[in-house]
């Protein structure tokens, strides 16, 4: 077994951003090693902030976490080459081809040579991309592109990877293949830190979850026991119980227009 | 735990290589790279800059004229020069010395008179004609001033040039400016839009999270944009060689250790701009305002001394105005090291407190 562990330790992570917004409020929580953890909340509720502190690209206001025993505020570096980051935008050079872009990003951990073009290979092979290695990303379709984002996170074998949105506006076919390969990277022991707002994929893969909201946590545990205790059949409905006032008044307004609209229809027709 | 520099160095030349292969990548890009300095130059290269009326010039005497024969001479030119306020006269003993000034950017010319006076020809006024309009202004002066002091016709004047070897033409002054300028201008627009862009589209999360210096990334990226304003200034440098009969007298090694000098001060400009601005945009519009300035009042285009006097203060507080002085010297007057080391020393400062400033700024900026 390797020296290095993939658990996480947040001790009252708190980020206030100038002008005083808190978008996180003294969150503590532990993930264990080899775990696939759900981070789940409405937009604006701190799950990006959260991740962005977990992953050392913000700096907490107050409080730590630890990755494998390590300090996210005092030890960076060990802590960026246990992690793997898949963020909500896409982490890929458009001009350059899908090996220029993991060539380039596997020196930056100090890879090279033979063992990294040999690891490129590999993971180009595993998301189906052998073919366009040489080709430039820019010509990619989306979801080939996602795929080549996954991989490039996973290129020094990291112990935990962090997942932001990643079947975000793809194809049900390269949704499928994503969760699969999330599945089988668990499977292989690595810890993942997943967000989304895809209730039935959160619901599906992950072991344990937690729902955020106003940079707090609501609720933290195995989603079967999670709504078991709040009565409901689905993590949908637990997410609406929990943070729904707000949503559902939106949603309301929403409601009240509609039917007008198909009002007009119809007498059109 | 910190890395070693060696690792630092080597991750800003990955980052570097990367910026200048997706640089090579995009075909509009290198067009415009390419067409910039080639429009610059064929716009400027027939656009000569009018003459204003220029004063305090300033101007050497060396008197050599034996038993205080020319000191009546050199006494009443002064007198005339004061009072008309058009040249500023200092008194030197030896033409070398003289020359020296001249080649060293301390005064425009010399008027030297020599032991035959007042035979004719015993007055040679040498000027620094690689600054052909203060050169003309200069010549006209004195000559107005030394007719009205001599009344033997023809004058005793002789006007000499200290770079005889120069044509010298208001391009050749321009040209050192533009190859200064072009790389100041990649160092600062450049950079300032490829970190904004970085972070729009997000990649930039991306060198975040690897495991290297913050430093690394910047100093990466002004490193690409360096060989990117050095290419554009060969590309200047050979076609004002080629089709403007510019000649470069200078050492070329001297000449790139200016360039990239003046670069780093500006690129650490362009990293402040850069951090403080929320997008791309902003970042190069606020550039674009300090550019502006820059090109009028750097003596690019102008000589310095050209500009009315409180605009002369605006312009020696201005680095590329140093950038332009040292080049011109170097690239025309094949002046040495020693003649440019005031402007190298003012360019050394201003790199050091603007990247000094622009590192942690940089830092703050994109960790937060």
């Amino acid at each position: 077994m390797a020296l290095e562990d993939g658990s996480i330790v947040a001790k009252g992570l708190t980020k206030v951003f100038q002008g005083g917004f808190v978008a996180v409020d003294h969150v503590s929580f532990e993930i264990k090693d080899g775990e696939l953890f759900g981070l789940l909340g409405p937009n604006g509720a701190g799950k990006s902030t959260t991740m962005r502190m977990l992953t050392t690209l913000l700096r907490p206001t107050e409080g730590d976490a630890f990755i494998g025993r390590h300090s996210v505020k005092h030890e960076p570096d060990r802590v960026r080459l246990l992690i793997g980051l898949v963020a909500d935008k896409l982490i890929v050079y458009d001009r350059l081809t899908a090996r220029e872009n993991l060539r380039f990003f596997g020196r930056l951990y100090g890879m090279g040579g033979e063992k990294l073009e040999e690891r490129i290979d590999e993971l180009l092979d595993e998301v189906n991309l052998s073919d366009f290695a040489d080709a430039r990303v820019g010509t990619f379709s989306t979801g080939m592109r996602q795929r080549l984002n996954l991989v490039r996170a996973l290129l020094h074998n990291p112990k935990v990877l962090f997942l932001d949105e990643p079947t975000l506006g793809l194809d049900p076919q390269t949704t499928r293949f994503i969760k699969d390969l999330i599945v089988q990277l668990h499977q292989s022991g690595i810890t993942i830190v997943l967000t989304t707002h895809e209730m039935p994929l959160a619901e599906e893969l992950s072991e344990r979850l937690a729902i955020i909201d106003h940079g707090k946590i609501l609720t933290i545990g195995e989603p079967k026991k999670l709504e078991e205790d709040n009565g409901v059949s689905n993590l949908e409905e637990l997410f609406l119980k929990l943070t729904g006032r707000q949503l559902r008044d939106s949603l309301g307004k929403e409601k009240a227009g509609a039917p007008r609209l198909v009002r007009g229809r119809r007498r059109e027709g | 735990m910190r890395m070693s520099l060696g690792k630092d160095l080597k991750d800003s030349l990955r980052i570097a290589q990367k910026d200048l292969l997706e640089f090579s990548r995009s075909k509009m890009r290198l067009a415009t790279f390419v067409l910039l300095p080639i429009i610059l130059i064929a716009l400027f290269g027939f656009m000569f800059p009018g003459s204003g009326q220029i004063n305090h010039i300033p101007i050497a005497v060396v008197d050599l004229a034996p038993n205080g024969q020319g000191s009546y001479l050199v006494a009443s030119f002064e007198r005339a020069a004061s009072s008309s306020g058009s040249l500023d006269v200092v008194t030197f003993v030896s033409v070398a010395q003289a020359k020296q000034a001249i080649i060293s950017g301390q005064i425009y010319g010399a008027l030297i008179v020599y032991p035959t006076f007042p035979a004719q020809n015993s007055i040679v006024l040498i000027v620094d004609n690689t600054n052909p309009t203060v050169a003309e202004e200069l010549r006209a002066s004195v000559g107005s001033i030394l007719s009205s002091l001599t009344a033997s016709d023809p004058s005793p004047l002789f006007v000499e040039s200290i770079a005889p070897w120069a044509p010298s033409t208001e391009f050749e002054y321009m040209a050192p400016g533009f190859v200064g300028l072009t790389v100041v201008m990649a160092g600062m627009a450049g950079l300032a839009a490829t970190v904004a862009r970085e972070r729009e589209i997000g990649t930039m999360d991306g060198l975040m999270v690897a495991p290297i210096a913050r430093s690394s990334i910047i100093t990466g990226k002004a490193v690409a944009q360096l060989v990117r304003g050095l290419l554009q200034a060969a590309i200047i440098i050979i076609l004002v060689v080629a089709f403007f009969g510019v000649k470069i007298y200078g050492d070329p090694l001297l000449i790139l250790a200016v360039l990239i000098l003046g670069d780093l001060g500006f690129v650490g400009i362009g990293i402040i701009a850069t951090s403080v601005a929320s997008d791309q945009e902003t970042a190069t519009m606020t550039l674009m305002l300090l550019e502006f300035p820059m090109i009028f009042l750097s003596g690019v285009l102008y000589p310095v001394i050209q500009l009315p006097w409180w605009l002369q203060y605006v312009a020696k507080a201005i680095p590329l105005t140093y950038m332009v002085d040292a080049l011109r010297r170097l690239m025309v007057l094949n002046a040495g090291l020693s003649a440019i080391m005031g402007p190298l020393l003012f360019m050394l400062i201003f790199s050091l407190v603007a990247l000094g400033i622009a590192v942690p700024v940089f830092n703050r900026a994109v960790t937060r």
